[in-house]
C-alpha cells in the first residue's frame, strides 16, 4: 500500500541500462532500503538514451560505471541532455552520486589512450586521461565530507587517471589502494552535494554515512530544512569493518595486475 | 630427443609428487616445459584424433564431462583435465598422464576445458578438432577486464583454427554466435541452442545490443540473461537455425530434467538428464553436438551415458550425511548464482541454505557482484540459513538489505562449525550450499576429513 501521506524523494538513475557494470544496483539498494527503513518513500525512474525525463523533478542523481563502447554512447545522449543535469545539481540542490564511467562523463572530458577526446558535462572540474595499467583492488579511504572524519571503503577497477583542479574537494584521501590518479593520494571529487568516486564493490551499502548524506540532501530539496531518524547500523558496520580489515591486508601483499 | 627427456623429467616429477602423496600440482608440467618447450604441442599431435576444447564462462567443467562420458560410453580412450587445470603446466600434466615412457599418447580424443582468456596462447598447440564455446557472462571482471575484450581474445584464438576442424557455438549468445563472421575457410560451425517455452524475467547486463550495428536485439524468446531467440530490428541480424536444439520439456525437477532433443541430421532423441536447471540444458545440447561429430556413435549408448551422469564437483554435487542430503552449488557469477535461485525456487517449502563468499584471486577479488544477484526472490523461503566466507560479512549485509527474516540468518566463518550446524539439522531436510571456488574447496576439504567426499583430484 502507498502511504500518500510519506515523504518522498525521486531518485533519477542515469543510464541504468548502459551504465551498470559493478553491482550500481546496491547503491540504489541502500537509498532506497534506508529511506524505507525510517518510513520514508524512494521513487527510482531510470533514464535511457533518447528518453523523454523531467530531469527537474530528480532530487538524487544516480550514474554508474560502464563499458568503453557504452560509455561513448552515453557520452552522446549527454551532449543534449547534460546541461540539464548540470542545472539540477548547480542550481536546484539535486544531489549525485557519480561512479567510475558516471564520474568521468560528469568531469570535463576523458582523453583515451588513443588521444581521442571525449567530452563531459563539466559538474566536476576534472578531467581524466586513459592509462596503461588498471587499478584494481580494494580501497580504504578517508573523508572529511561530513565535516568530521570517516571512512569509505570499495573497491576500484579503472584505466583512467583524473586529475582534480586546483582547489577542487576530492571525496577523500587514499590510506590503501590507488585513487583518481595513483599520483596524488586523492579520491574522488565533491561539489556541492555531488559526489563522484571509482569505488564501487557497491560503495553505499557498507558506507552507511554517506547513503544518509545523499538522502538528507534529497530528502531536504524536496521538503526543506530535514532530520533523518538513526538506524541500527550493526551489519553495515560489520561489513565495513571486514572490508577495511582485508584492503589493509591485500595493500600490504603485492598489487594484483590484470592481464 | 628434447621431447622423450622432457616426458621422462615430466614422469619422473609426477613419481615423486605421488610417493609424496600430493595430488594436482604444476611442478611435473613446470619441469617437462623446461627440457622441451614444444611438448605440450608434441603429446598433442599423438592423440588420435585431436582435442575437443571447451571454452566461455558457464558451463565449461560439465559440458566437458559429458563430452567425455559419451565418447567414452562409445568406446573412444578419452583424456581429460578433469582438476580444472587449464594453464599450459596444467595441460602438460594432464597429457604426461596418458604419456607412455617413450612418449606415445594412448588416447583417442582429448576432451579439455580452457579458460577463455588462456585460449588464444594455448589453441595453436592443441591440435584442435572441435572448439565449443559455451556463453559469455561477466565473471571476475577485475582479472581479464570487461567481456568484450574477453570476446576479442577467443576471436583471436577461432581465427587460428584449421581447415577440418568443427566450431561448436551457443547460437543463443548473440555473443557467441557471431564468432562465425571470423571462422576459417574449411572450419565447419554447428550451432546449438533452445526452443523450448519458456520466459526468463531475467535483466541481460550484457549483450543486450546487436554485435553488427549497435541497436538493441528484440527477443522471441529469452532463456537466461541475454541468451534467447533474439532478432536486430535495424540490420537483421538474427539467432542461427540451430543443429541441434530442445523443443520440448516432459518433466522438470530438482533431481532432473526429461527432454526431446531434435537434431537437423539425425532422429530426435529422448532422455533423462540428472540435472536440474537451464543451464545444463545448453551444457547438454554443446555435448550432444559436439559427440554427434564424431565418428560410429550410437544414440542408445550417448543416452545411457546422460543418464548415469554424475554431477561434477560442485555442480548440484550430492554429499550424504545419515539421511541428509547436501547438495554442493558452485556459483561464481551473477548470471550462474541467478540460475541456481530459479532452480531452487522448483524445490518446494522452505530451504536450508548456505552462502559462502570468499574473494580469493581464484574467486575474483571485486564482490560487486553479489548486489547484482536477484536474492530477493527467496526471500519468503528462508527457512535457514547461513553465511561465510572471507566475505561472510558482506553476504549478511547483502541479505539484510534482501530483507531477509534475519532471525533464521547467522554468519558462521568457521567451517568446522558449520558441518557441525548443517548436520544437526533434523534429518531428511536438505541443505543447498552455494559458494565461490575456494569456498567449496575449503568446505571440502572439512567435508573430506570427516570423511563424507572424497578429494577432488579423485573425481
Amino acid at each position: 500500500m502507498i502511504n500518500m501521506e510519506q515523504d518522498q524523494i525521486k531518485i533519477g538513475w542515469l543510464y541504468s541500462r548502459s551504465m551498470n557494470l559493478y553491482g550500481d544496483r546496491g547503491n540504489i539498494m541502500s537509498l532506497f532500503r534506508r529511506a524505507k527503513w525510517r518510513g520514508k518513500g524512494v521513487e527510482v525512474l531510470e533514464y535511457n538514451i533518447g528518453d523523454k525525463f523531467d530531469f527537474a523533478d530528480i532530487d538524487l542523481f544516480f550514474f554508474g560505471g560502464g563499458q568503453d563502447m557504452q560509455q561513448l554512447e552515453v557520452s552522446q545522449d549527454l551532449i543534449k541532455v547534460g546541461k540539464k543535469i548540470l542545472k539540477q545539481v548547480e542550481k536546484k540542490g539535486a544531489a549525485m552520486l557519480a561512479i567510475c564511467g558516471g564520474l568521468q562523463l560528469m568531469a570535463n572530458y576523458y582523453e583515451t589512450k588513443g588521444g581521442h577526446r571525449i567530452e563531459g558535462v563539466g559538474l566536476f572540474d576534472a578531467h581524466t586521461v586513459g592509462g596503461e595499467e588498471r587499478f584494481i583492488g580494494n580501497v580504504l579511504i578517508d573523508s572529511e565530507l561530513a565535516g568530521e572524519s570517516n571512512r569509505l571503503v570499495g573497491f576500484e577497477n579503472h584505466s583512467g587517471r583524473t586529475y582534480l583542479a586546483q582547489g577542487v574537494q576530492p571525496l577523500g584521501k587514499v590510506v590503501v589502494g590507488r585513487g583518481n590518479n595513483g599520483e596524488d593520494g586523492t579520491e574522488g571529487v565533491v561539489y556541492q552535494n555531488a559526489i563522484g568516486s571509482y569505488l564501487h564493490g557497491s560503495l553505499l551499502p557498507k558506507n552507511p554515512w554517506l547513503t544518509d548524506w545523499l538522502l538528507l540532501r534529497a530528502f531536504s530539496r524536496r521538503y526543506g530544512d530535514y532530520q533523518l531518524e538513526s538506524l541500527n547500523d550493526e551489519v553495515e558496520l560489520r561489513a565495513q569493518e571486514a572490508a577495511i580489515k582485508l584492503a589493509h591486508h591485500q595493500g600490504s601483499v603485492k598489487n594484483i595486475t590484470s592481464k | 630427443m628434447r621431447y622423450k627427456l622432457a616426458i621422462i623429467a615430466g614422469k619422473l616429477a609426477k613419481a615423486g609428487l605421488r610417493l609424496l602423496g600430493r595430488g594436482g600440482t604444476a611442478l611435473p608440467g613446470i619441469v617437462a616445459r623446461f627440457f622441451d618447450g614444444s611438448v605440450l604441442r608434441q603429446m598433442a599431435s599423438r592423440v588420435k584424433f585431436g582435442s575437443i576444447v571447451i571454452t566461455g564462462t558457464n558451463g565449461k567443467t560439465t559440458t566437458a564431462r559429458m563430452i567425455s562420458d559419451g565418447l567414452d560410453r562409445n568406446g573412444y580412450i578419452v583424456l581429460n583435465n578433469r582438476s580444472g587445470s587449464n594453464l599450459e603446466r596444467g595441460l602438460i600434466a594432464t597429457f604426461l598422464d596418458a604419456c607412455d615412457w617413450r612418449g606415445e599418447v594412448d588416447a583417442d580424443v582429448a576432451v579439455l576445458e580452457i579458460d577463455e582468456a588462456d585460449l588464444v596462447n594455448l589453441i595453436s598447440q592443441l591440435s584442435v578438432k572441435q572448439l565449443i564455446i559455451t556463453n559469455f557472462f561477466r565473471d571476475q571482471l577485475d582479472r581479464y577486464g570487461e567481456i568484450l575484450a574477453l570476446r576479442d581474445l577467443v576471436k583471436q584464438a577461432v581465427e587460428e583454427m584449421n581447415a577440418g576442424a568443427s566450431l561448436v557455438l551457443n547460437a543463443d549468445d548473440p555473443l557467441v554466435a557471431s564468432m562465425e563472421d571470423c571462422v576459417p575457410e574449411g572450419v565447419e560451425v554447428k550451432y546449438f541452442g533452445l526452443k523450448i517455452e519458456y520466459e526468463s524475467d531475467d535483466f541481460a547486463l550484457d549483450g543486450r545490443d546487436c554485435v553488427n550495428c549497435g541497436q538493441e536485439l528484440s527477443y522471441q524468446k529469452k532463456y537466461i540473461a541475454h541468451l534467447g531467440d533474439y532478432s536486430c530490428k535495424n540490420c537483421g541480424y538474427a539467432r542461427m537455425e540451430p543443429d541441434v536444439s530442445i523443443a520440448e520439456i516432459e518433466s522438470v525437477g530438482i533431481t532432473g530434467t526429461k527432454v526431446i532433443i531434435s537434431r537437423r541430421s539425425k532422429d530426435d532423441l529422448e532422455l533423462f538428464l540428472p540435472l536440474p536447471g537451464v543451464f545444463n540444458l545448453y551444457n547438454l545440447l554443446a555435448a550432444v553436438a559436439s559427440v554427434d561429430l564424431m565418428d560410429g556413435v550410437d544414440d542408445g549408448l550417448l543416452k545411457d551415458a546422460v543418464a548415469k551422469f554424475k554431477p561434477v564437483f560442485g555442480r548440484f554435487e550430492k554429499v550424504q550425511v545419515n539421511d541428509q542430503e547436501i547438495y554442493l552449488m558452485l556459483s561464481k557469477n551473477p548470471t550462474g548464482f541467478n540460475e541456481l535461485i530459479k532452480t531452487l525456487m522448483v524445490e518446494g517449502g522452505g530451504l536450508n541454505l548456505v552462502f559462502i563468499l570468499n574473494d580469493n584471486y581464484a574467486d575474483g577479488r571485486d564482490i560487486s557482484w553479489i548486489w547484482d544477484i536477484d536474492l530477493e526472490k527467496l526471500r519468503e523461503r528462508i527457512n535457514w540459513l547461513a553465511v561465510s566466507g572471507t566475505r561472510g560479512e558482506e553476504m549478511l549485509l547483502r541479505v539484510k538489505y534482501a530483507e531477509y527474516p534475519m532471525e533464521r540468518v547467522g554468519l558462521e566463518k568457521n567451517y568446522r562449525q558449520l558441518i557441525a550446524d548443517i548436520t544437526a539439522m533434523p534429518s531428511s531436510q536438505r541443505v543447498f550450499v552455494l559458494s565461490t571456488y575456494t569456498g567449496m574447496l575449503e568446505l571440502r576439504a572439512e567435508l573430506q576429513k570427516k570423511g563424507l567426499v572424497e578429494g577432488f583430484w579423485n573425481d
